[in-house]
């Protein structure tokens, strides 16, 4: 063999040796036993590339889509009270997420009584949430990082590439074939990149949260306050192929794991800074930017092991 | 009354019987003598076939007819006619005139009258006696009866002895003295317990004048010499007995009755008479066990072995009927064979009914089977192979029923099941070493039967939660494990596996060519081990018995074997793997305990592998086997840590994997043929175990060591290994196999994705562009410096176009939660664009893509090359420039999108003087030129003054430069 490979030959044996025993020291251990997710996130981006792509394309433009926002939520601002202590909660907290907002909407957010907790975003700025959420989550941070997400849809355009045949159909007045071509590209298409899109509003919402003075923790703990809110904690499963693709959300268990390491490694390079949590302005319905004195809320130093779960 | 008329019935029904089968034997041996009779008659010239009609014929006469002169006729022709040889003299027939078989009608006539005549006289004339007794009765007392009905006997014998020696009278006189014999015996039968006959009183006095006229009978049926005399009487006296009050005294005078008959079967082969003997005993024992005050089942200790006594005495008689020399013919006789079987049915059935359920049966039975087999050997002495073959299989049916018995004494179904097997491999043992034939065929199935009956019963009975039924069933399936394998061994040395075989089920042939040793080895091992399987050593246990299973094949060139371990060692590693995950709290210690010794059995399969009669070895099922459990092995030692380990672990395996393989590629002689084909091949599955694994486990992994995921240390070191993977050089491998050729140079590709995955998931989408342009640059370099990775200026050209989608397409969407401008998409972008312009001089000044090869999978890029290589400029360029423009039309404002697109142009033309491509100058200056009145019309409409002069500016400060830069380079267009 040659001198040369077999320097290489070693190097790699030495390696694959260290690689080994790090991980038997550090322990390291996934959030689940095996799933598909994260391998049909990856496949997705190329087609989430090309339906960003195709709505590029497509005539529409953000003055459209505040159209459709405004046709919205003029039903449900005529529907649902306006005047409730949520309402003006909610849209307190979702001011000061939007600061960073690029898209010229205004944003504003809608509080529905529906039993399960959920938030949706509709194109054009339109943001729902439903009460039972504001009782699930846990500190306005939580609630903070929730419509960060919801943002990060509307900011990433995933609600204009829904509705974009929609849109430039009805400039052409055939809004039902616009209608049409959204449903079939949408049942076609959707599962393969949906769970990508959402990746990408976590993403964009844990960007959003650490340019905001809350508690980067707000993001995995508002997962895992959802994980718990039907039952019992994330177990650790098996892959199941049909299950992994046809999920329009990651597993609530590696987006708790991700974003928990990315606070975590994020407080471990500034664990001197000051991040507010906001549990009792959640109970309160105060948000910060109105009342941020409360005692305990303000978190510094030390690092959390990702929230749901269990120790090791 | 009725009971006489009912005896006189079942006399002539019996006489009809005998005498249809007297005649039958008459008439085939008349047909045997005209035959005989037919070929001694030496046939005349001309005459070809066929019989002359008449003993005239025979004169000298051709076929047409004319008298044959002397001249013609040879000297024998000149003999006097051949006379036909007299047949002996017939009875009362004479030679029919033709020689034709003689009619129905009269051989029916024939029958009647030399027998017929003389039995329905003598049955005609007892009727009329019994009539004239009848009338007697009724006029004289019973002991007058008794006297009369002697007398006539009497009478009946006298003329008998008056006739007998008359010529043709002899048959006559027979049946007079039988007749006479019968009429004695219902005097005497009569005399104790007819009504109306009845005169004594005394039970044993009649019983006694009974026997008289039993003994009397039976003289007659001895003195008649004939079977049919001797059936006759015996049967008579039988049913007399039967009608007299039953007791013990009277089964043991029926014995006695049988006994005596059958010793008069020892004077000849009379098989009829044996078989009529022993069936009427038999039914008569059945008649006395039923008898309400004789036998029944609650019978004393005393009664109960009178019967068995009696029964046992009568079959034994019987059975030593066919142990005489004149028994011993080749040629398989039906008759007595279905006798001496019979009478083992009789025997057993008449002993069963004396069953009282106990344990002492079994020991009971054993000696009988005992001396049954004894008695088998005799008869192999005699030479009578029927009857050896028939005595054994009775032997081993009467050891098999003992062994059944052994519930009796507390043994389980498997016990018994264990014990019957050790009978058979016993028996088949015996049957091929002394005996052939039939013998020797049947042993083989019974053994298998037995086998699979223990296999069965042993699985049936696994009872995982009972330690004693664990314990016994393992003791027995050890046992078997051991039995079968000194079988297997004693096959081997003695060469007769062959007559173990299943296939001989279908071919027929006693000797066939796979024994089922091997494969009931396996399913026993396999057995064993599933009732072991809880205990910690049972790993090893069943690893240790493979690699005994193994060198006995390796010594014996045994492929029994071969078919075994091809079962065992698969099946037994497959349930250690379902037992090991179903454990889950066992610990890595007690379960690496269990597992290790698999990978001793799995690596002894590969090196003591032969194959064949010649030296040819067979490693891949150990190589395959080795490989799978040893990563199941990590897998399991390596979870309850990190389940990240294991994934690295299979990769390092394959590249030793590798190594051996070029290892074993150089060695010159390679029994095992392909072992370097076969490693190379686990090594490419371990490396597709690794694949699935990181994208089931380890893509999940977001931990962080420092500044980087753990992943990416994974994703990093799995190209370095890919990469030492696809630099592997071996020409032995090139030259010879298919997949070294179609896969060996795809770990190029699979590093690439590799590397793809780590800039997917680690570096931020704002940079993609940028890290796709880095990527073609550095394929485009690597496919140049060597023709080996010329296929990678092809994915060039597919980064290229990454990067310039994602420059048009995503740079310049989607917003970023930022106000800091680096954070921005368009920055990336830029760079992207910058880093591309540079790219796209390289690639114009070093792309020649018509010499890159692709390998077999990747074939159908070949015709993607063609299609670039033949216009580059739509395929490469054009959409590099497209693209700037879609990113500065959606990334900037309107109002410099004039500036940026006056730039492109200048960035364009800047490239056709580096390239000294006239077509970009071409292009720039169209782009020039609409941006100029997009100047006119938009800039000039619309756009602010403070932003209009810094356009008009830029634009023309470029357009100043791009004039001076044309004037000096003029030449290089």
């Amino acid at each position: 063999m040659k001198k040369t490979r077999l320097i290489f030959l070693a190097s790699i044996m030495a390696s694959g040796a260290l690689l080994s025993a790090m991980f038997f020291l550090l322990g390291t251990k996934p959030p689940m036993e095996s799933t598909l997710s994260p391998a049909f996130q990856l496949f997705g981006k190329s087609t989430a590339s090309m339906s960003r792509a195709l709505t590029r394309i497509v005539p529409v433009n953000d003055i459209d889509e505040r159209e459709f926002g405004v046709s919205i939520s003029d039903k449900y601002a005529s529907a649902e009270s306006t005047g409730t202590k949520e309402h003006a909660y909610v849209n307190c907290v979702l001011k000061s997420v939007t600061a960073f907002a690029r898209k010229p909407f205004r944003y504003r957010a809608y509080v529905i009584d529906n039993p399960h907790p959920n938030a949706f975003a509709m194109p054009g700025g339109v943001i729902f949430v439903t009460k039972k959420l504001l009782e699930t989550l846990k500190s306005e941070s939580e609630l903070a990082a929730i419509l960060a997400h919801e943002t990060g849809h509307i900011e990433l355009s995933h609600c204009l590439d829904a509705v974009r045949f929609e849109l430039a159909a009805k400039k052409i007045g055939r809004a039902t074939a616009g209608k049409l071509a959204d449903l079939a590209v949408n049942l076609l298409l959707r599962h393969s990149y949906s769970k990508t899109q959402e990746d990408e509003a976590d993403s964009y919402a844990y960007r959003l949260i650490l340019e905001t003075r809350y508690d980067p923790y707000g993001l995995p703990g508002a997962f895992a306050s959802l994980s718990v809110s039907g039952g019992a904690p994330p177990e650790r499963r098996e892959a199941d192929l049909i299950r992994d693709y046809a999920n329009s959300h990651p597993p609530l268990a590696l987006r708790i794991e991700k974003y928990g390491q990315k606070a975590g490694h994020w407080r471990k390079s500034h664990p001197l800074e000051k991040r507010y949590s906001g549990v009792n302005n959640l109970k309160e319905l105060a948000c910060f930017a109105e009342k941020s004195d409360y005692p305990g809320e303000w978190m510094t130093g030390g690092i959390k092991r990702p929230p749901g779960r269990s120790n090791q | 009354m009725e009971a006489f008329f009912i005896f006189i019935i079942f006399i002539i029904i019996f006489f009809l019987w005998l005498s249809f089968n007297r005649q039958k034997k008459t008439v085939r041996l008349l047909e045997k003598r005209i035959g005989e009779l037919e070929k001694s008659v030496s046939p005349l010239p001309g005459i070809e076939h066929g019989r002359d009609e008449t003993p005239q014929a025979a004169e000298a006469k051709d076929i047409s007819g004319r008298k044959i002169t002397e001249k013609q006729v040879p000297a024998k022709e000149t003999t006097p006619p051949v006379e036909l040889p007299k047949p002996a003299p017939a009875k009362a027939a004479t030679v029919p005139e033709k020689t034709a078989a003689p009619s129905l009608l009269k051989r029916f006539e024939k029958q009647f009258s030399a027998n017929w005549t003389g039995i329905i006289g003598a049955v005609i004339m007892v009727m009329g006696i019994a009539f004239l007794g009848v009338y007697a009765a009724l006029a004289l007392s019973a002991v007058y009866r008794f006297i009369m009905i002697c007398s006539v006997a009497a009478v009946l014998l006298s003329l008998y002895f008056f006739l007998r020696s008359k010529p043709s009278w002899g048959d006559l006189a027979q049946w007079l003295r039988s007749g006479s014999g019968a009429l004695f015996l219902f005097a005497c039968l009569g005399s104790g317990g007819i009504p109306g006959l009845k005169w004594i009183d005394d039970r044993n006095a009649a019983l006694g004048l009974l026997m008289a006229g039993i003994i009397t009978n039976l003289y007659f049926g001895y003195a008649g010499r004939t079977q049919v005399f001797a059936s006759l009487h015996a049967v008579i006296s039988l049913a007399a007995l039967g009608i007299a009050p039953q007791s013990g005294m009277t089964l043991m005078l029926a014995a006695a009755i049988a006994l005596l008959s059958i010793s008069i079967t020892f004077r000849s082969p009379w098989d009829y008479h044996l078989l009529i003997t022993i069936a009427a005993f038999f039914t008569y024992h059945l008649f006395w066990y039923n008898s309400p005050g004789a036998g029944g089942s609650d019978l004393q200790t005393a009664e109960r072995v009178t019967g068995i006594a009696c029964v046992a005495s009568v079959g034994i008689a019987a059975l030593f009927v066919h142990y005489r020399s004149i028994y011993s013919d080749k040629v398989f006789a039906p008759l007595p064979f279905i006798v001496h079987l019979l009478n083992w049915g009789f025997t057993a059935a008449g002993l069963l009914v004396y069953s009282t359920g106990s344990k002492w049966n079994t020991p009971i039975l054993a000696a009988a089977a005992v001396a049954a087999f004894l008695l088998s050997r005799r008869a192999k002495k005699l030479k009578a192979d029927w009857l050896h073959s028939t005595d054994t299989l009775i032997a081993i049916s009467i050891l098999l029923f003992s062994l059944l018995t052994l519930g009796r004494w507390g043994a389980g179904p498997v016990t018994i099941a264990l014990a019957v097997y050790i009978e058979m491999v016993a028996f088949h043992i015996a049957a091929v070493k002394h005996d052939s034939g039939f013998l020797r065929r049947i042993s083989a199935p019974l053994r298998h039967m037995a086998a699979a009956g223990f296999i069965i019963t042993g699985f049936a009975s696994i009872d995982k939660k009972s330690e004693e039924i664990t314990l016994m069933n393992s003791v027995h399936s050890l046992i078997v494990l051991a039995a079968e394998t000194l079988f297997h061994v004693y096959q081997c040395r003695t060469g007769s596996a062959g007559y173990d075989s299943i296939d001989s089920y279908f071919t027929g042939d006693p000797r066939g060519k796979t024994a089922a040793s091997g494969v009931f080895l396996a399913v026993m091992g396999l057995l064993a081990y599933i009732i072991l399987i809880r205990y910690p050593w049972a790993g090893a246990a069943v690893s240790a018995f493979a690699v005994m299973l193994l060198v006995l094949r390796e010594k014996y060139r045994s492929p029994e074997l071969k078919t075994g371990l091809f079962l065992l060692l698969p099946s037994v590693q497959l349930i250690g793997w379902i037992h090991i995950s179903s454990r889950p709290d066992q610990g890595t210690a007690m379960d690496m305990v269990y597992l290790v010794p698999f990978l001793v059995s799995a690596a002894a399969a590969a090196v003591l592998s032969h194959d064949g009669p010649e030296n040819r070895r067979a490693t891949w099922p150990g190589i395959y086997l080795f490989t799978s459990h040893l990563m199941f092995t990590v897998y399991m030692a390596a979870g309850p840590f990190s389940p990240h380990i294991a994934g690295t672990a299979w990769l390092i395996f394959s590249i030793i994997y590798l190594e051996a393989a070029g290892f074993y590629g150089k060695r010159t002689s390679d029994p095992g043929g392909t072992t370097d084909l076969h490693l190379l091949h686990a090594g490419y599955f371990l490396i597709a175990a690794f694949i699935t694994r990181h994208l089931l486990v380890d893509l999940q992994l977001e931990d962080y060591i420092g500044l980087f995921h753990q992943r990416m240390l994974i994703q990093t070191f799995a190209i370095a290994a890919f990469i030492y993977w696809a630099t592997a050089g071996n020409e032995r491998m090139t030259g010879k196999y298919r997949s070294w050729i179609s896969l060996q140079p795809l770990m190029w590709e699979l590093a690439l994705v590799f590397a793809v995955l780590i800039v997917l998931l680690e570096v931020p989408q704002q940079w993609h562009p940028a890290s796709w342009v880095i990527f073609a640059s550095a394929l485009l370099f690597a496919g140049n410096m060597t023709e080996r990775l010329g296929r990678f200026r092809l994915y060039s050209v597919f980064f290229h176009w990454a990067a310039s989608f994602s420059v048009a397409f995503l740079s310049s969407t989607g917003s970023v939660p930022s106000d800091r401008w680096i954070d921005q998409n368009w920055v990336g972008g830029c760079a992207a664009v910058v880093l591309q312009f540079f790219h796209v001089i390289y690639f114009f000044k070093k792309s020649d893509l018509s010499s890159a090869v692709f390998p077999g999978p990747l074939a159908f890029l070949d015709g993607i090359r063609t299609l670039i290589d033949r216009k580059k400029n739509p395929w490469i360029y054009y959409p590099y420039f497209a693209s700037i423009a879609l990113f500065l039309y959606w990334s900037f404002d309107r109002s410099v999108l004039t500036l940026l697109w006056v730039a492109e142009s200048f960035a364009l033309f800047i490239l056709s003087l580096a390239v000294k491509e006239n077509h970009f100058r071409v292009i720039s200056q169209i782009g020039l030129g609409l941006c100029l009145v997009r100047l006119i019309f938009f800039d000039l409409a619309q756009s602010g003054t403070l932003m209009r002069a810094v356009v008009f500016v830029g634009v023309g400060g470029m357009m100043l430069v791009m004039n001076a830069l044309y004037n000096k380079y003029r030449d290089r267009f």
